[in-house]
């Protein structure tokens, strides 16, 4: 498992290597390449979204663990696509059960081969209304949305008023929902939980590779740009700030691992961890990308290079699923319901 | 003994837990709050005593110095029951659990093992005597001169800053052998009794109130040349072991203390319904901690797995350079949120030796052991950029 996983990250992180690097980023932004387009292409022809699916529905059954893999290498290019989303919204999809469970298993046959997408409440904090957000494109066929208590609900976006909005985040599109009375193909009785689980995981994950992605290159401009004859790089109050956001970049990966194996085990800490995971993992993140953008001087401040790109997106999974705040409330119920019921969510595997 | 079920993991486990139970006064941390820093050593002499008796005191050993070479696993258990119990934490036998075999293994002699680590296998007190008021972080500048006169070293000089001597009966010591050559080539590694002539050991006090480390005065202080350990002006290189070898196991028990501290204080702050759980700043930065601290305790866990796998020395020397300054930076963190939470009452000095709970001020205080000892965590960051990512020197 563990080696399947490490071969499918290698394989993805090598097409994006290949297929996105920031000068491709770029030219999508400035709207010269249809990059998301040849990137969906690619994931259909390649099963991304099949790596976090189980091997019931066709997947690849890597669970949460492929989940996060698959969006920390995609955050880590700032790649352009609703893959976030729909990751997100295939995993409740294809775990729950329905009433028109051949509706759904077609819609998802559609969106795992490229030819449709989903889009997913922007927030699952709020219960739907008019105007509300969505994270996904215009052209989304079906959404999910929270629905009543601890139910989801699929609805059918091919008659809903969509106003496609226009976000910091190139990277992402997000369109509003004018009225939220749309209707509804299925209900996902009680996977509310699972999938603020895999929502919150997705983030924190896309916001670790993003993270580390604009680090990296950070390091190396650091190493290139020279001032006072020498590489700016060697200036210490830099280097230190490059040390503290590689460590941090490390915890929050770690916390998404975390987060990663009590979801995979449906364990009573699923809530705590990939609640944190989401907050913890954000916030460290913002913190490196915006810093990013000052290590680069004035062309940190230009369009043309990266450090804005990774900022942007991170900025926007911040504010996704519910404020951080909110989450660490939801993490620490979870932590003291586990605790109430004499679970310890605190242990490692040695 | 209990060691003898290592192979067992659950009873293995099982027994430590039941012996702890059996063993440990249930009294101990109230009394070792009220004791006094010698009561305190005394205490944990006794505990030391108690565990060699089942094979737990230097269990990670080689067999033939009195362990028997349990592996990180084994390790990991032992450390989590002692800091699940609360047993108390072995201050004063740091360097002679972890030091003293990291150097001596690697690179002593024969007869410098079988003389000096079967009596520390029993309780022996090793110190480190490295830094020197003039060389803490650039520590190769150390001037403490010790000219050879026979069969015996003759030192002169100052060390400063060197934790639990006061307690102990040998010391590891950096000396300058060779003035004349760069500042790395000419230190010599020795093992100095403390209870050599010339030697004067003066407590320093410390922010915490406790003095547990201490100045050592060297006035004419002959040490026999069979204490060198390596050779003559290698000792840079001899340090490197000891220095290898200050984390790991010993980050990994800090940590999980840490991880049963912050359960039972929340489980507590629960059960009285406490004023700071309806604080949003203050309870959400205990959730963030929380995540942050187990964060730090997988990066700990993979280290050790990855030492006990072989992996490359430069890939964990620079794991344990980011753990270090990822975990002390949150103990820190950690402690001045509990400051923050106690309010007044977290600055009334109720006690110098709390253990096995979190208090206010005296933790935070102490966390700076953390963050300045082992190597300061600005000399972590010059590592992890320059050495990790081959940023270029200043
Ligand atoms: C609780 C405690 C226990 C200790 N126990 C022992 C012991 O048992 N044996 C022993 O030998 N020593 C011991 N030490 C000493 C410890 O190793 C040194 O204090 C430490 O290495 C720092 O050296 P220094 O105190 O001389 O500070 P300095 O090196 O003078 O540092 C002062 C400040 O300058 C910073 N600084 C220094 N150089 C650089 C640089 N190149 N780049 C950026 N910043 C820099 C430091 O980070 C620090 O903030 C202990 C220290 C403490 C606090």
């Amino acid at each position: 498992m563990d080696e399947m996983l490490a071969e499918v990250r290698e394989s993805i992180a090598s097409v994006l290597a290949e297929e996105c690097p920031g000068l491709a980023v770029h030219k999508f932004i400035d709207g010269h390449d249809p990059l998301d387009e040849r990137l969906a292409g690619l994931a259909a022809d390649l099963g991304w979204l099949l790596i976090a699916l189980p091997e019931a529905a066709s997947g690849i059954g890597l669970g949460a663990a492929g989940l996060a893999a698959l969006n920390q290498e995609l955050g880590r290019v700032g790649a352009p696509g609703p893959f976030l989303a729909q990751s997100v919204a295939l995993d409740a999809l294809v775990n729950s059960t329905v009433a028109n469970a051949d509706a759904v298993a077609a819609l998802v046959g559609e969106v795992v081969a490229g030819s449709a997408t989903l889009a997913i409440a922007a927030r699952f904090d709020l219960a739907p209304k008019d105007g509300m957000m969505l994270l996904g494109e215009c052209s989304a066929r079906a959404a999910l949305l929270p629905g009543e208590g601890d139910d989801l609900v699929l609805v059918d976006l091919a008659d809903a008023a969509l106003e496609s909005v226009v976000i910091w985040d190139e990277t992402r599109s997000m369109v509003r929902l004018q009225r939220a009375a749309v209707r509804p193909i299925a209900t996902l009785a009680g996977m509310k939980a699972r999938a603020e689980a895999a929502y919150a995981i997705a983030l924190a994950a896309d916001s670790v590779g993003a993270a580390r992605g604009i680090l990296d290159r950070t390091v190396t401009f650091m190493k290139e740009r020279e001032q006072f004859g020498r590489p700016i790089g060697s200036f210490q109050a830099l280097k230190h700030r490059v040390a503290n956001h590689l460590v941090n970049a490390g915890g929050a990966e770690q916390l998404v691992l975390q987060a990663v194996e009590h979801v995979d085990e449906g364990g009573p800490g699923a809530g705590l961890w990939s609640a944190l995971a989401k907050a913890n993992a954000t916030d460290a993140a913002v913190k490196v990308c915006a810093d990013c953008v000052q290590l680069h001087g004035g062309v940190g401040f230009t369009r043309e290079y990266d450090p804005h790109v990774f900022l942007k997106r991170v900025r926007l999974n911040e504010m996704l699923l519910s404020s951080n705040g909110r989450l660490r409330d939801c993490a620490e119920q979870a932590f003291a319901a586990a605790l109430q019921g004499g679970h310890d969510v605190l242990e490692l595997a040695q | 003994m209990i060691i003898d079920l290592r192979d067992d993991v659950s009873a293995f486990r099982a027994a430590i837990r039941d012996w702890i139970a059996q063993t440990l006064p249930e009294d101990w941390a109230e009394v070792a709050e009220r004791g006094t820093e010698d009561e305190n050593v005394a205490f944990q002499r006794w505990w030391f005593g108690q565990l060699a008796t089942e094979g737990l005191s230097v269990p990670h050993w080689p067999e033939e110095y009195g362990g028997v070479d349990l592996g990180i696993s084994g390790q990991m258990i032992v450390a989590d029951e002692m800091a699940r119990a609360g047993a108390p934490p072995l201050d004063v036998y740091i360097v002679t659990l972890n030091h003293l075999p990291g150097t001596l293994i690697p690179c002593g002699n024969a007869d410098q093992r079988a003389r000096y680590l079967p009596p520390a296998s029993q309780g022996a007190v090793w110190c480190q005597g490295f830094s020197e008021p003039g060389a803490g972080s650039d520590l190769a500048s150390l001037r403490c001169r010790a000219v050879r006169d026979g069969d015996h070293y003759v030192i002169n000089g100052q060390k400063i800053w060197s934790s639990m001597s006061r307690y102990a009966q040998h010391c590891i010591l950096l000396v300058r052998t060779d003035p004349d050559v760069a500042k790395h080539a000419g230190i010599s590694f020795l093992i100095m009794d403390m209870d050599t002539p010339g030697l004067e050991v003066r407590p320093i006090e410390q922010i915490d109130g406790h003095s547990d480390f201490s100045e050592l005065f060297l006035t004419d202080v002959r040490v026999p040349v069979a204490n060198l350990v390596g050779a003559e002006n290698d000792g840079w290189r001899v340090a490197q072991a000891t220095l290898a070898s200050e984390r790991g196991v010993l980050a990994f028990e800090a940590a999980e203390r840490r991880r049963h501290l912050m359960e039972n204080y929340y489980r507590a702050a629960r059960a009285v319904n406490a004023e700071w759980l309806d604080d949003d700043e203050l309870r959400r930065q205990f959730m963030t901690l929380l995540g942050d601290l187990q964060a730090s305790r997988r990066l700990i866990r993979d280290l050790l797995h990855d030492h006990e796998n072989g992996a490359p020395h430069a890939s964990t020397a620079m794991a344990s350079a980011r753990i270090k300054l990822y975990q002390t930076t949150v103990i820190q963190k950690i402690s001045d949120l509990v400051a923050r939470i106690e309010g007044l009452e977290g600055h009334v000095r109720r006690s110098f030796h709390a253990q096995s709970r979190f208090v206010g001020m005296f933790d935070f205080l102490n966390s700076y052991a953390w963050t300045i000892s082992g190597g300061t965590n600005e000399i972590m960051r010059n590592l992890i950029a320059e050495r990790g990512l081959g940023l270029p020197r200043g």
